[in-house]
């Protein structure tokens, strides 16, 4: 039984691109058959991310245009056999291709896929209506900002008025010396204010741009950020993680009230 | 250190982010929300006395919420002490 999640923000530049790619990583890792589906049509980055652009022969409007089979476009992870990439077309635009072709697409890729990761686009126009069409559910991503959870909140809204209900929310770039000096909204704040089941928290990391640069997701490493996003991965396969696993370095401070977690 | 820590940007922004979040969901400019918490806190204020500058709006789900913090309320806090007295009287008496 495969399982069809979108990732989508809203707002650009919080993260959404490297989330679908250490999810894909993280989820192959844990031995299941993924396929990731950049739907930024004429911004991919997903390739990048992963290390993967100079594998590109065919891409998704190729697929839906008739020009290839969807085998001829995926390409295979340079690390995992289990995980693949759909890369998209750089060179048209978003209206290229309609929700009803996704929905189609996706269909095919069912049978032979765990999970298919579709990355979207920022925005909440045609790409993002393409991006969430096939969803099963929706994971957004934000950061501690105004800006970003405002454009969550638009988001999650669009979202349920699409008939996705199962919306999670990953908190992206938590910079926890900044909530403990009461600089940066704690992550309880921004669950309070967007009223979803928080996934998972992802602190600011060095070793996030670092990976970025090699193109090597750093999903299951032994760095902070790996560690969050594995337990992603686990509490997406239905293991009860706690998610405060990013907390407890801050519980042991004097404001340890401001990061005390609430269970959805 | 409490002090300033409700004082910091932090809350700020969550202060902020709270307040166009429900212009956003209802469809009204910030403005019209302090327009309406104006109005709400003259109207109360006539029947009630309240702290004027306490009013707060909220929207919960599709029911807008009006928090209006009544002036005075020392009287609450003096319940616990009522209860202890009468539980002093009652010992008393079974003795």
């Amino acid at each position: 039984m495969s399982e069809v999640i979108v990732v989508t923000s809203g707002k650009g530049g919080v993260g959404k691109t490297t989330t679908s790619a250490n999810l894909g990583t993280g989820l192959a890792g844990l031995k299941k058959r993924v396929v990731m589906i950049d739907t930024d049509i004429g911004l991919r980055n997903l390739d990048v991310v992963l290390g993967l652009e100079n594998r590109i022969v065919y891409n998704l409007v190729d697929v839906i245009e008739g020009n290839c089979r969807y085998k001829q476009a995926l390409i295979k992870d340079r690390y995992n056999s289990d995980l693949f990439l759909m890369p998209c077309a750089q060179t048209r635009d978003k209206s290229s291709v309609s929700p009803e072709q996704i929905i189609k697409l996706v269909d095919e890729l069912k049978s032979e896929f765990d999970y298919i990761i579709i990355d979207s686009p920022a925005g909440i126009e045609q790409g993002f209506k393409n991006a969430i069409a096939a969803a099963d559910r929706a994971i957004v991503v934000t950061t501690p900002e105004v800006s970003a959870i405002r454009d969550a909140d638009r988001v999650i809204g669009l979202l349920e008025s699409n008939g996705i209900s199962d919306i999670d929310l990953i908190v992206n770039r938590v910079r926890f010396d900044m909530v403990r000096r009461g600089e940066m909204m704690s992550v309880d704040d921004v669950v309070d204010i967007l009223a979803v089941n928080l996934l998972g928290v992802i602190p600011d990391d060095e070793q996030i741009v670092i990976s970025t640069n090699k193109g090597e997701p750093l999903a299951g490493t032994a760095s902070a950020p790996g560690q969050a996003y594995i337990n992603i991965c686990k509490r997406i396969l239905g293991d009860s993680i706690p998610v405060n696993d990013f907390y407890q370095p801050v519980k042991r401070n004097p404001f340890a009230g401001i990061f005390k977690k609430k269970h959805a | 250190m409490n002090d300033t820590i409700i004082n910091s940007s932090g809350v700020y922004a969550r202060e902020r982010l709270k307040g166009i979040l429900v212009a956003d969901r209802i469809g009204c400019s910030p403005d019209l929300i302090t327009n309406i918490e104006t109005d709400i806190s003259q109207c109360v204020s006539k029947y009630i006395n309240i702290e004027k500058n306490g009013i707060h709006i909220q929207l919960a789900d599709s029911v807008i919420l009006a928090k209006i913090p009544v002036a005075g309320i020392e009287r609450q806090k003096n319940k616990p002490e009522e209860q202890d007295h009468t539980y002093g009287r009652e010992e008393i008496q079974t003795h």
